[in-house]
């Protein structure tokens, strides 16, 4: 296997291109101010629109009045939901973009303004009245759950939704068995928390209804296609009325998955002036009503043998959908798929209930609940190894996954280095044993698991690409694929730089404007590279196709002797017959019956979608990891400080070294804010933290030495052996954190975040 | 967010000016010197806000002064300046060793110390210590000049010994002896910029061993900056010893007073506070019985 590995590296050494640490292709303007998102976009007649939110975290809604807000200077609509006619939104269509009737949260959209400033609009909000019969509220899911409380949406006679998300390899009565007669077992109940993704770019929309009927969106969403259905379905138009336009993405992370209140909203506002629109949230308007991550319950319980081997787990996760389903629940999804797949457990039982109460409706981040649910079954590997006395990193390696092992839910697994991931962090962080840290420090293991070749949860998990070459040798992909700044599209020009022997300088990716591109399914689950990345190879292949036979032509030799490369194309049994790729370019171009080279694809991965059983394999590869966490947890204060992380990664290739590592510096300094230091306060549903005063976002002084090393093994399936890699820098944090403070300090964390305080 | 655009704002070019305009619109104007706290407090209010008295302009009011063993800071002066002023550095190190910790470098460079002063929020970083250097207030107005000793000043949560009219101007404190040592320290929720969830100050004056006097200073566990009687009179007249300190540290239960909040409940305030005391008294006494 090693073998293998270094004679790939090798091989790897003749690209010229592909694994070289470029600076991203979007990154100079980015330094200097100059992209543009969408707070930047600035149309003539503009009018800045503000919401009104409900006062109650539930209550009916008796009476709005308006006058007084039509009265404001500068108002020039006012809308409610009881006079625009509004689709309800989200996957059970269980909310409406402006409520009437009932209000279920804090964050309930009542009405909103447009307004020739954003001061008028926010004070002809204040002026709006609106009489409210207050109600009962629930806020924890676990009380939500009885029979007697109170019920978010009547109609439905149960605050639990209708999402059972279960899997099983046996029924509980044999499960119940193993458990018992298992040399040891772990239970525990472990709760994780809300927080906000907080990227720079706040939450926001542009919307221009024009008088021809034509809806130009301008919006920071990570699924344009999506987008633009969804909210043709909601405003009742077609959907090919709508144009999508993404301006640079000021980060998502996940937060982009869904069509939101705001978006409908700002597009009725537009509909009834005419005039562009713009809302674009404040930092404390992100804080309090962005949908942040998805918390859970976990009961957890984990059984093995006295050779150290997994018997047995099963997960009881309970979710908060908050008062509407958006995303975040199928999270899910993703923690019964670690459940069932991080390690070999023969028999699993996972089971997610999600719940409404009256809190913010959630959203799903990066990792998707792998963060999340990894927390608890790192934290059950740890004490389990303790338990039968073993090395955590040995016990880990016992049961790590191999390569070409179907996980029971049927996810394929094909190229996987977790053994090598977790040697090579136990190496990094000079691990000796538990307890050998020093005074007050301890280390931590984690392992993680995630889809890393796109993931089915729509029809199709494809992407287009439409690559054309003009006459100067430049090449323009458009690609379906939306780059949230992870540096999606580096990656891609890399991918058809490489492909057709040029220079990086060389081409171009456009894909701002969804009416122009082709189909994607969206950023999300670290499918980018992976599945546009591919697109694009198959795009550059079959332009490289045309342009190698008119090289064979022009340079009389056989097709196959061709090379391509530094921005020539020769032949390999004589150098010195050549020609320049632009010469190549206008060869074809200029002449009797010339044609230009444009050429479209659509690649959609080998990945099935699941069936009701929740077996399929979900994406065409998965990666692996672990990381090591240092820390020294002070005696006095309980102040945990974290002195050094190491994050192996076996992501495939990696395209960009100097790219990945940013990614996996940055994922590791959003886990461990996300362990110690993030956290959205809710008292009745309210955000009481909603400023970056006590919302505590960490700063240079927080983050740690980052030791990244990637374990490369080139996976079959991907665009030059890449697998994904956006997600993962976060997903083993906490758990890593959590048993390094557990062996600094011999306290178990079962809940989240780690404040002195709870030390 | 609140616009402000509709208020006046008047930016006087002299201190006799400013004093002036003060008087002319008494109790109408709002002092507005780097705007750290006003603009956050302006924007975020219920209320229609005040038009501005604009002190920023006035370099009369930005100095450090060592004059007659007496240390005088002009009320403009910003954190940056004082935390590397070498008087400061020498004649108040818990000073700028407190100054040093307020925010960021953005921070720093723009608040000022009459802001921090005025602003009055119990957690303030350079109270402590301007309480345990003794320091004084000059309060001018168009009719005269007043002096209130910092711990007169505060009256309440946020209640100023402060008349409409009167400009605080400069804040002077005896410049710290040969025999005297001061430490600050400051237990926030992360490392950079934070917010004090305790914070404190010693000052000890030693003699032959022996702690002549003390003068303990604590934030952000009662409405106003506290002084720890208790524990100061527990470390009078004794040498340091572990023993000495452990009390010392405990007694300042019965002068604090924090409520639950956010940022930490009571409980884990009076157990920072005990803790915090005690490291710092620990590392004195490392320092007079070296
Ligand atoms: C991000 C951030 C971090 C911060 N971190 C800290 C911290 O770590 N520690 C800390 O203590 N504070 C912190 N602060 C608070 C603030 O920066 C300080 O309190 C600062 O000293 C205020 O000074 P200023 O000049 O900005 O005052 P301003 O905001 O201009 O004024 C504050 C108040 O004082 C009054 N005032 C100002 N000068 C005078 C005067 N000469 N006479 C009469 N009245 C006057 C004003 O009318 C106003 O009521 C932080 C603030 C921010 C925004």
């Amino acid at each position: 296997m090693h073998q293998g590995f270094i004679s790939v590296l090798v091989t790897a050494e003749r690209y010229r291109v592909v694994g070289k640490s470029v600076p991203k292709i979007d990154g100079g303007l980015k330094v200097v101010g100059a992209a543009r998102y969408v707070d930047d976009v600035e149309l003539p007649n503009m009018l800045y629109a503000k919401i009104l939110r409900s006062r109650y975290p539930h209550a009916r809604i008796l009476r709005i009045n308006t006058e007084k807000a039509w009265r404001v200077p500068g108002v020039r609509a006012v809308v409610t939901g009881y006079d625009v006619q509004l689709g309800r939104m989200g996957i059970l269509q269980d909310h409406p973009p402006l409520k009437t009737g009932k209000v279920r949260s804090v964050r309930d959209e009542v009405a909103a303004v447009a307004a020739e400033t954003v001061e008028a609009a926010e004070e002809a909000v204040e002026a709006i009245e609106v009489e409210y019969e207050p109600l009962e509220g629930v806020f924890d899911p676990e009380e939500a759950m009885k029979p007697d409380a109170p019920l978010v949406h009547e109609e439905n006679r149960s605050n639990i939704v209708d999402l059972k998300m279960r899997f099983s390899t046996s029924d509980s009565t044999h499960l119940n068995q193993v458990f018992e007669k298992a040399a040891a077992v772990v239970s525990d109940r472990y709760q994780v928390h809300y927080n906000n993704a907080s990227p720079l770019g706040t939450m926001g929309v542009v919307a221009h209804y024009n008088n021809l009927g034509e809806l130009t969106m301008y919006t920071n969403t990570q699924a344009p296609f999506l987008y633009r259905h969804e909210l043709g379905k909601i405003l009742g138009i077609s959907p090919s009325k709508i144009r999508v336009i993404q301006p640079e993405i000021g980060g998502a992370f996940g937060r982009g998955m869904d069509v939101y209140p705001l978006d409908p909203i700002a597009a009725a506002l537009s509909m009834k002036t005419r005039r562009p629109v713009k809302l674009v949230f404040t930092r404390e308007e992100e804080l309090q009503y962005a949908p942040p991550r998805q918390p859970a319950i976990i009961y957890m319980r984990t059984a093995a043998d006295r050779e150290g081997r997994l018997l047995a787990r099963e997960a009881r996760v309970i979710l908060d959908a908050g008062a509407y389903v958006s995303w975040g629940p199928f999270d899910g999804r993703v923690m019964m798929a670690t459940t069932t797949g991080l390690y070999t457990v023969p028999e699993v039982l996972f089971e997610a209930t999600v719940v409404y109460t009256n809190n913010p409706y959630t959203g799903t981040q990066r990792g998707a609940g792998n963060p999340q649910i990894t927390f608890a079954i790192e934290q059950q590997m740890d004490a389990l190894a303790e338990e039968l006395g073993m090395d955590p990193v040995e016990f880990r390696i016992i049961n790590a996954n191999k390569p070409n092992t179907v996980t029971p839910q049927g996810l394929k697994i094909t190229t996987c280095e977790l053994r090598e991931c977790l040697r090579r962090a136990a190496e990094e962080i000079g691990w000796r044993g538990r307890g050998m840290a020093g005074p007050n420090r301890g280390i931590g293991f984690a392992a993680f698991f995630h889809v890393g070749g796109g993931a089915r949860v729509y029809r199709s998990d494809g992407c287009g690409t439409v690559l054309s070459v003009d006459d100067f040798g430049l090449v323009t992909v458009i690609t379906g694929s939306t780059d949230l700044g992870t540096g999606s599209d580096t990656a891609i020009a890399q991918i058809v730089a490489e492909e057709l022997g040029i220079s990086l300088e060389k081409v171009r990716v456009v894909n701002d404007d969804a009416s122009i591109r082709p189909w994607d399914v969206g950023t999300h689950a670290s499918r980018a590279t992976f599945v546009a990345g591919n697109s694009a190879l198959l795009a550059a292949k079959k332009a490289r196709e045309i342009l190698a036979k008119a090289a064979a032509e022009e340079l009389q030799t056989p097709p196959e002797n061709l090379v391509f490369e530094n921005n020539t194309v020769y032949d390999v049994t004589n150098p010195a017959k050549k020609i320049e790729f632009d010469k190549l370019v206008r060869r074809i171009h200029f002449r009797q019956g010339g044609s230009n080279i444009v050429v479209s694809v659509y690649y959609d991965p080998p990945t099935e979608m699941q069936d009701e059983n929740w077996m399929g394999n979900l994406s065409a590869a998965y990666v692996f990891g672990a990381q090591a966490a240092l820390v020294e947890v002070d005696p006095e204060t309980k102040w945990v400080k974290v002195l050094k992380i190491v994050s192996v990664h076996d992501s495939g290739r990696i395209l960009n070294p100097a790219a990945a590592e940013g990614q996996v510096h940055g994922g590791v300094a959003m886990g461990l804010s996300y362990t110690l230091y993030e956290e959205l306060v809710l008292e009745q549903g309210r955000v009481v933290n909603a400023a970056l005063t006590d919302y505590l976002l960490p700063t240079a002084l927080e983050t740690p030495v980052i030791k990244t090393v990637f374990v490369e093994k080139p996976d079959p399936a991907g665009p030059f052996g890449a697998k994904g890699l956006g997600e993962t820098g976060c997903i083993p944090t906490p758990a890593a954190i959590a048993n390094a403070v557990y062996d600094a300090t011999g306290k178990r964390v079962k809940k989240l975040p780690i404040k002195p305080e709870s030390l | 967010m609140k616009s402000l655009s509709y208020i006046d704002v008047f930016t006087p070019r002299s201190l006799e000016e400013a004093l002036e305009l003060l008087d002319k619109h008494r109790g109408e104007l709002a002092v507005l010197a780097g705007g750290t706290d006003l603009i956050i407090q302006l924007r975020k209010a219920q209320q229609k806000a005040p038009n501005l008295l604009n002190i920023y302009m006035l370099d009369e009011l930005r100095y450090i002064k060592h004059d007659n063993e007496i240390i005088k800071i002009g009320a403009l002066t910003d954190f940056a300046t004082i935390t590397e002023s070498p008087i400061i550095q020498r004649h108040a190190p818990v000073l700028a060793e407190a100054a040093a910790t307020i925010g960021s470098v953005q921070i720093l460079n723009k608040a000022s110390i009459g802001g921090n002063i005025v602003n009055a929020s119990p957690a303030a970083d350079s109270l402590p210590a301007l309480y345990v250097l003794n320091a004084t207030l000059t309060l001018r107005s168009k009719t005269g000049t007043r002096k209130v000793a910092i711990e007169q000043f505060y009256k309440g949560y946020k209640k100023l010994d402060l008349q409409s009219g009167e400009l605080l101007t400069e804040v002077s404190f005896p410049a710290m002896k040969q025999n005297q040592i001061g430490m600050f320290f400051k237990h926030g929720l992360r490392q950079g910029d934070a917010i004090s969830v305790v914070n404190g100050a010693i000052l000890l004056e030693v003699l032959n061993g022996y702690v002549k006097d003390a003068r303990i200073a604590l934030g952000a566990v009662a409405p106003t900056v506290v002084r720890a009687t208790e524990s100061e009179k527990t470390l009078i007249g004794q040498r340091l010893s572990e023993d000495v300190i452990l009390k010392a540290a405990q007694a300042c239960l019965t002068s604090i007073s924090p409520i639950d909040d956010v940022r930490g409940s009571a409980a884990y305030r009076k157990e920072m506070c005990v803790n915090y005391l005690y490291m710092t008294l620990w590392q004195m006494m490392r320092m007079v019985n070296l």
